[in-house]
């Protein structure tokens, strides 16, 4: 048995298609990360995701007890937060009303929306508490960035919550100041790129990386609409066609056959004059947003805050920080660890320092 | 107080003790009282910590059959069957089919079935030994199962006590807290909330109520700790024995307790306090009897479909106790005893009537 080594045990949840992470803090130290792989076999048993939810449950207590996890040590169960309501970022107490959206899928299903149910189950049987941190559905949009130039084409809030909060706490923490005092802009930079204006804790606007913004290494990010539609029609796309062609088929992929950046960066190096302009062009988008997005802030930015897995790449960042150098000092914090955001979350309010809210919490409710 | 003073106390007519070394059995059969028929009894296991604690047990549970029988209106008599040992490593063919033959033994003056800690597999081998097992859920008509046969007991007699305190038996907006959703809570669940009440459930496995509010997504849950103080109409006891003690009793807000688990009073003083409080009690051996109609009607070769129409009679069982208890101004539990007491009696009294004379010589 692995001792508990520290005030708090939580064990944080983050479900995805076709597997299940787990990992298990100490207080801030890890001592279990897993990633339980679920087949084929295994998933086609249930009609849908939501029944999947003891299955998943059982392959999790099973793990932690071939792992020496004594499951009553447990102090809470934080799960990833699923398609949810509109709501503030934050950490959530989860409650029948979150499961009931989550079974429901009020803005679709998805693995992810049985984070909130695993962590609050496990946490029933021991007499924890089981929170929710930060979904994909947080939603702190002013008005303003709401409009998109149609009616019937409103600007969503889809982000990578999650990493963009957990690391824009890491980035105040190293200026030494408090996240409700500052104003930040944080680009995620990973699979698909997300660049936030973050006023004062919230994150007021937001590229969404499937449909706006920056391209990615296989995401297209924003494209001339009426090209777009050109393109649709030419080659008579359906509308899975269209998304697969904009959404995996894009960006780096679409320009230099791979989606791997460190591929690119080989080419680069190599003299390839090609991969130099893409990439170059990737970094220049992302620029044009981190620009756009200081106005979003009229100019008061006190950081900003480069992370995902691209943002470890040399080449990236300082392309980045010759354009935008002049709006804001450029902090980077490579890779993401979502494990870690979530167990921080709970831990932040088990130690008090952190109030946890009542679902579901929306901008419009904290206005009142 | 000795196992003969144990016995003279509420008039159990015999006790059986077993012993097979070879598999280890340790059984005890208790047969309260065989008036009105062969003592019928589950056949329950369990690690208990002492031998006294077994036979207590095995003496409290057949005495509360012979009542549950009589007062339903079957012609059984009440009797149950302890096995001393744990569920998880003590059971074998051998074991099972050494106890079978204990019961053999008895010459159909106990006849049992599957109870906590034993399962149809159990009666399976037992029943090689002996004729005296009910018979199984897979040989009956209809397929159901016993949960589920309680479980629309407990719902027809959860009616009869609305109808009693509200002057209607729709359950139908009432507020109805379930503690504890196993097979018998589920099912009734289902039962009430097809009729419109409001659910409250609690278990102390959340998959359990998942289950439920999957079906019946309007059903709220509270935790187990909070449960005796959900503001109700209806406290449905389903889980565990003698829930309702001098602790919880005094947090109680609810107009009737009626569920499925068995020995919800800790003791009846804790009954008498309930009816001085305004609390219809529904006596757990009237309104789980539909277990007892399963495994009745089965000695009679009736169909599994038939105990869940005839679970539907609980209700005038009920009415018949509720009036009695109103019109003698006592708790329904002692009224259901009253009624009960009686039937053995005249019946008993009857059946010294002569109706096959002896050959007499001349």
């Amino acid at each position: 048995m692995t001792e508990k080594q520290g005030e708090y045990r939580i064990l944080a949840i983050n479900p995805g298609s076709t597997s299940t992470k787990i990992a298990v803090f100490d207080d801030e130290r890890p001592v279990l990360e897993k990633n339980i792989q679920h087949s084929e076999l295994d998933l086609s048993e249930f009609d849908k995701v939501w029944d999947q939810y003891e299955f998943r449950k059982r392959m999790i207590v099973e793990t932690l007890r071939l792992d020496g996890i004594e499951i009553a040590t447990l102090s809470a169960v934080v799960g990833r937060g699923g398609l949810l309501r509109p709501v503030v970022s934050g950490t959530y107490i989860v409650n029948e009303v979150m499961i009931q959206d989550g079974r429901e899928g009020v803005q679709g299903q998805h693995a992810a929306n049985l984070g909130p149910v695993l962590a609050f189950g496990i946490a029933w049987d021991l007499g924890v508490p089981a929170f929710m941190v930060d979904p994909p559905s947080v939603d702190e949009f002013e008005p303003l960035a709401r409009f998109s130039g149609h009616r019937d084409i409103p600007r969503r809030s889809l982000l990578h919550a999650l990493n963009i909060k957990a690391t824009a706490r890491l980035a105040v923490n190293d200026m030494g100041r408090k996240l409700e005092d500052v104003n930040l802009i944080v680009a995620h930079l990973g699979g698909g790129i997300s660049v936030v204006p973050m006023k004062k804790g919230m994150m007021i606007d937001a590229n969404d990386a499937n449909s706006g913004g920056p391209f990615s290494p296989e995401r297209a990010g924003g494209v001339p609409t009426m090209g777009l539609i050109d393109f649709i029609f030419d080659h008579k796309l359906k509308r899975e066609e269209s998304k697969r062609a904009l959404i995996g088929r894009a960006g780096l992929v679409s320009y230099l056959g791979t989606n791997s950046a460190k591929e690119v960066e080989g080419r680069v190096e190599a003299g390839d004059r090609e991969a130099l302009q893409v990439y170059e062009a990737m970094a220049y988008q992302i620029a044009k947003e981190i620009g756009g997005m200081a106005a979003a802030l009229k100019g008061e930015v006190d950081a900003i805050v480069l992370t995902g897995g691209l943002a470890g790449s040399e080449m990236l960042a300082n392309w980045i920080r010759e354009r935008c150098g002049f709006i804001a000092p450029i902090q980077v914090y490579p890779g993401q660890d979502e494990m870690k955001a979530l167990a921080m979350g709970g831990l932040r309010v088990l130690r008090g320092q952190e109030q946890a809210k009542e679902y579901p919490e929306s901008v419009e409710t904290m206005l009142l | 107080m000795s196992v003969f003073e144990l016995m003279e106390k509420h008039g159990h007519e015999e006790l059986v003790f077993c012993n097979d070394q070879a598999t280890g059995l340790r059984a005890i059969i208790a047969i309260h009282d065989t008036t009105l028929g062969p003592a019928l009894g589950g056949t329950r296991m369990w690690s208990y910590a002492e031998e006294i604690d077994a036979i207590k047990d095995a003496l409290r549970l057949s005495r509360s059959m012979t009542y549950q029988t009589a007062v339903a209106d079957c012609d059984t008599g009440g009797g149950k069957a302890v096995l001393w040992g744990d569920p998880s490593r003590d059971k074998s063919e051998a074991y099972f089919r050494a106890f079978g033959r204990f019961i053999e033994g008895l010459n159909g003056r106990f006849v049992t079935y599957a109870d906590l800690g034993t399962d149809e597999r159990d009666l399976r081998y037992i029943k090689r030994e002996t004729s005296q097992v009910a018979p199984f859920v897979s040989e009956r008509a209809g397929g159901s199962d016993g949960a589920k046969v309680t479980a629309q007991g407990v719902f027809w007699g959860m009616r009869a006590c609305c109808k009693m305190v509200f002057g209607v038996s729709s359950v139908k907006d009432r507020r109805v807290v379930i503690q504890g959703v196993g097979e018998v809570g589920t099912h009734l669940a289902r039962l009430l909330a097809d009729e419109g009440a409001k659910l409250i459930i609690s278990d102390i496995v959340y998959d359990a109520m998942k289950r439920v509010q999957d079906e019946i997504h309007d059903a709220e849950i509270v935790k187990p700790d909070c449960i005796f103080d959900c503001d109700c109409d209806v406290f449905s006891p389903c889980a565990l024995g003698g829930v309702i003690n001098q602790e919880t009793f005094k947090k109680l807000r609810c107009r009737i307790i009626a569920g499925g688990a068995y020995d919800v009073l800790e003791s009846d003083h804790i009954g008498d306090l309930l009816f001085k409080k305004g609390i219809l009690y529904a006596p757990d051996f009237v309104i789980s009897a539909g277990e007892l109609f399963r495994n009745a009607d089965g000695l009679a070769a009736g169909t599994q479909e038939a105990s869940l129409e005839r679970a539907e009679e609980i209700y005038d069982v009920m009415v018949r106790v509720l009036e009695r208890a109103g019109r003698e101004n006592i708790p329904p539990y002692r009224a259901a005893r009253k009624i009960a007491t009686e039937r053995i009696e005249n019946v008993g009294r009857v059946r010294t009537i002569l109706t096959h004379p002896p050959e007499i010589g001349l």
